[in-house]
C-alpha cells in the first residue's frame, strides 16, 4: 500500500516538483537532483503526511531544498547555470529565444519575488495556495506579484519592443 | 472604481482572484479608461509570454534514481536483526499451516463428517494463525496482502468448500 500511494505521488508531482526546482535553480542537473531528494523525502515520510496536505508539503519541501542549494552555491561560489544559447539578432523572432529570455528574467528575480511568481505562472496555484505554502498573508502574495511581474516587465521590454 | 483602485486590483482580476462585483466594476473602468486599459494590456502580454514556456518534464532518469534509495530500505528492513527471528518464526508457522491443509486434502480415508460448527471453528483457528503470521513477519504489507495471503485464503476456501461437499453427500 505504501508503495501504491508513493507510486500516485509520483505520477502526480514530479514534474511539478522538477519544474519549480528548474525555475528556482536555473539549471536541469539541479533540478533533477532536488526532484531525486524530495521524492526520497516523500518516501520517508509517506506514513505521516496527510492525503490532503501532500501537494502542500511538497512544495514546501521544494522551496526549501531549493533555497538550501541556492545558499549553499552562494557560499562555495559554485553557480553553474545551463550555458546560454548564441545570441542570433535574426532568431530573436523564434520561439526559443523568447523563451529563453523568458527564463532567465525569472532567474534573475530575487528569491522570494522568484518563489512566487513560479507558484502563481508557471504551476498555476491559487493565491491561497501559495499563501498556504509560504506561510503568508494573501496580501502579501498579491504584493511579491506584483512587484516580482514589474521587474519581469522591466527586463523583458525591450524584447517585446523588437517584437 | 477609479484609476488607483483598479490599478490595484488589476493583477488579481487578471488571475481571477477578485469578487465577482470588482470584476464588474473594473471591467466598466476598462472600457473608460485608455491608461488603466494600457496597464491591462501590459499585464497581459507578461502573462502570454510567461504562458508560452513549454511545461518542463521531469526526466525518467530521476525515477531511475529514486527506486535504489527505496529498495535499499527494502532490503534493510529485510537484514535486520530484530525481524530476523520473527521471519524465522512466521515463516515455519506458515509452513506448518501449509503443510497440515495440503495433508488434510491429499488423505485418502473416507473423510468424517464435520458439523457447520466444527467447520466454522477450524476456518477460525487458520485465521488466526494466518493473522498471528501477517503480524510475526512484519513484511511489507503489499507484498503480503498481495503474494501470500490471497492464495493462502483461495487454498483454505476450496479446501472448507471441499469438506462442505463430502459433508452434504
Amino acid at each position: 500500500m505504501k508503495r501504491v500511494r508513493f507510486g500516485r505521488i509520483v505520477k502526480s508531482y514530479q514534474h511539478s516538483i522538477y519544474g519549480y526546482s528548474f525555475y528556482m535553480l536555473g539549471n536541469r542537473e539541479d533540478a533533477e537532483d532536488i526532484t531525486q531528494e524530495v521524492l526520497i523525502k516523500a518516501w520517508q515520510n509517506i506514513d505521516s503526511i496527510g492525503k490532503g496536505s501532500i501537494k502542500n508539503w511538497i512544495i514546501r519541501v521544494t522551496k526549501n531544498l531549493c533555497i538550501d542549494r541556492i545558499r549553499h552555491r552562494r557560499l562555495n561560489q559554485t553557480i553553474k547555470p545551463d550555458p546560454p544559447p548564441p545570441r542570433d539578432p535574426e532568431a530573436v523572432i523564434e520561439g526559443r529565444e523568447i523563451q529563453e529570455r523568458v527564463r532567465e528574467a525569472i532567474g534573475n528575480l530575487p528569491l522570494t519575488l522568484r518563489s512566487t511568481v513560479v507558484l502563481r505562472e508557471i504551476q498555476g496555484l491559487k493565491y491561497r495556495e501559495i499563501s498556504k505554502i509560504l506561510e503568508i498573508p494573501i496580501n502579501s502574495v498579491k504584493v511579491q506579484l506584483w512587484r516580482g511581474r514589474k521587474l519581469l516587465r522591466q527586463a523583458l521590454s525591450p524584447m517585446q519592443n523588437e517584437l | 472604481m477609479n484609476c488607483k483602485e483598479t490599478q490595484e486590483n488589476l493583477e488579481a482580476f487578471l488571475d481571477g482572484e477578485c469578487p465577482r462585483r470588482v470584476r464588474k466594476e473594473i471591467k466598466a473602468h476598462l472600457r473608460n479608461c485608455p491608461h488603466c486599459r494600457e496597464s491591462w494590456q501590459e499585464a497581459v502580454d507578461l502573462k502570454r509570454l510567461l504562458h508560452s514556456l513549454p511545461p518542463e518534464r521531469c526526466p525518467s532518469s530521476v525515477k531511475k534514481k529514486v527506486w535504489p534509495e527505496i529498495v535499499g530500505e527494502k532490503k534493510r528492513f529485510w537484514g535486520s536483526p530484530s525481524l530476523g527471528w520473527r521471519a524465522i518464526l512466521g515463516s515455519t508457522l506458515g509452513v506448518l499451516v501449509i503443510s497440515l491443509l495440503i495433508g488434510l486434502h491429499l488423505h485418502h480415508r473416507p473423510s468424517p463428517t464435520y458439523s457447520r460448527e466444527e467447520i466454522a471453528k477450524g476456518q477460525a483457528g487458520i485465521e488466526l494463525a494466518l493473522a498471528y503470521y501477517q503480524h510475526a513477519t512484519q513484511l511489507s504489507t503489499d507484498i503480503i496482502e498481495r503474494e501470500t495471503i490471497p492464495p493462502l485464503r483461495n487454498g483454505l476456501n476450496k479446501v472448507f468448500k471441499t469438506f462442505e461437499k463430502r459433508r452434504n453427500l
